[in-house]
């Protein structure tokens, strides 16, 4: 069975940055990572996340009015064909 | 013989404690690029942006950390601001004793069909509104006088008129009190490295939700986010924030801002008034010296002009430097039209500027040799 791995995007940094330390603040942690190219063409950057955080942090989304572009998931394997030049 | 440093309204010096080994830590272990760079040590740089920017947005009473931009300056964020929002047939209002940081962009902006009127007090702006008028743009305390102007007045105006108002912060900020919200300010324009103990090279300006609106990005280019476009991000900072930021002076403003917080404006603003109405007192005591300006501690900040009723003032701010070590600064100041306002035009005046760091042992040396020279 593929792992998936579960993604939040955004529109900018800044954004990231934020959830990033407001989540932190209530003791979910997550990771900052590169967006993968397949989610997205833009380079920013987005959080690793546990599914089973989804729902608090939804919550902690709208307390803090922080603008993501939408949560994602990747099975994680290699694919040949992907986007890989843009 | 030690110096004595009176050019504060140039640029604080010195700076907070801690701003330049901070700085120096920054740049020789873990001075990576924020919004581009994949990797822990970026990213740890960027939360400290964050937190910059949140230190920011709760000094300055601005909405969210968000409408927080950096420049390098408080020249580069008035040229944004004023040449970012303003369009043809636009009217401005601005007050008599503007820097030139507002008055050129404003000349250069009359090719573009953008008027300006100038005003000497509120009832005068006020009459001065017209239908096209835009914005009113001023500046908070006078960097040739020291003149704390009405912001608090002028904002609630322009709130009732649905005028955007631009406050010029470069002699106020970590000086004076600032609430972005309950000022009614739609831009404050601010430098890192004055008032607020930082170093050179770091400014910005911070943006009400209208004032977001109505903003267009002077300079282009990337910004780590929504690369894939060739149009500029609507988001911000990164919107209006091209390019790659002065991390180290971010940094350093952040170990500044907290030297702020923990010693209190409030108390580093009356040390430095205690030593301006001591100045102001004895200067009162020498004929020769026409102070510039109000004498009334509370209308001003630690900033004070002086003329020399019989000798030029380049050549007294020459022997203040030579004979006691004082450091100052004369001339026109970059504010020709303050200085015609006050009527120290085209000579210009001498101007000490004081920072919490001085004392009233180097005020008694510098008024001894201002003394000697009448004589």
């Amino acid at each position: 069975m593929k792992e998936i791995w579960h993604y939040i995007l955004f529109p900018n940094h800044e954004n990231g940055m934020r959830l990033y330390k407001e989540l932190g603040a209530i003791g979910i942690k997550t990771t900052i990572a590169p967006t993968p190219r397949s989610l997205s063409k833009c380079c920013g950057i987005s959080l690793l996340i546990k599914k089973e955080d989804i729902e608090a942090i939804q919550k902690c989304i709208q307390e803090h009015s922080i603008e993501i572009l939408e949560f994602a998931e990747v099975e994680k394997d290699i694919n040949p064909n992907r986007d890989r030049y843009c | 013989m030690e110096n004595i440093y009176f050019d504060n309204a140039s640029t604080s010096f010195p700076k907070a404690p801690g701003v330049g080994e901070e700085m120096a830590d920054f740049i020789s272990h873990r001075g990576f690029n924020i919004n581009r760079g994949n990797y822990g040590g970026a990213y740890d740089v960027a939360g400290r942006v964050l937190e910059t920017r949140e230190k920011l947005a709760r000094f300055f009473g601005c909405v969210n950390s968000e409408n927080v931009i950096f420049t390098q300056n408080v020249t580069y964020a008035l040229n944004q601001i004023l040449k970012g929002v303003l369009k043809e047939g636009d009217h401005v209002i601005t007050s008599n004793l503007e820097h030139n940081a507002v008055m050129r962009p404003l000349k250069q902006l009359e090719e573009n069909g953008i008027s300006h009127t100038i005003a000497g007090n509120v009832e005068e702006l006020e009459r001065t509104i017209k239908e096209n008028t835009r914005m009113i743009v001023m500046t908070h305390a006078s960097n040739v006088s020291g003149e704390i102007l009405p912001i608090e007045e002028v904002g609630k105006i322009c709130k009732e008129r649905g005028i955007l108002f631009t406050v010029d912060a470069a002699q106020s900020a970590g000086t004076l009190p600032i609430d972005m919200q309950a000022m009614c300010i739609d831009y404050l324009a601010f430098t890192g490295h004055k008032g607020l103990l930082g170093p050179q090279g770091i400014g910005g300006f911070l943006l009400s939700e209208k004032g977001r609106e109505s903003i267009w990005p002077l300079i282009a280019g990337g910004t780590g986010s929504k690369s894939d476009s060739y149009a500029m991000p609507e988001t911000l900072p990164d919107g209006l924030e091209s390019g790659t930021l002065n991390l180290p002076g971010i940094i350093g403003l952040s170990v500044a801002l907290d030297y702020l917080e923990k010693e209190g404006m409030e108390e580093l603003h009356r040390k430095k008034m205690e030593l301006t109405k001591y100045f102001l007192e004895k200067l009162g005591e020498i004929p020769e010296v026409r102070i510039i300006g109000s004498k009334d501690i509370k209308k001003r900040v630690s900033v004070v002009s002086v003329q020399m009723k019989n000798m030029d003032e380049a050549e007294a701010s020459f022997c203040l430097e030579t004979e006691g070590g004082v450091m100052t600064r004369v001339g026109l100041h970059c504010a020709p039209l303050a200085h015609k306002t006050l009527d120290t035009f085209p000579e210009g005046t001498i101007r000490f500027s004081f920072g919490n760091f001085n004392t009233i042992e180097e005020i008694n040396r510098c008024i001894e040799i201002i003394y000697n020279l009448t004589k």
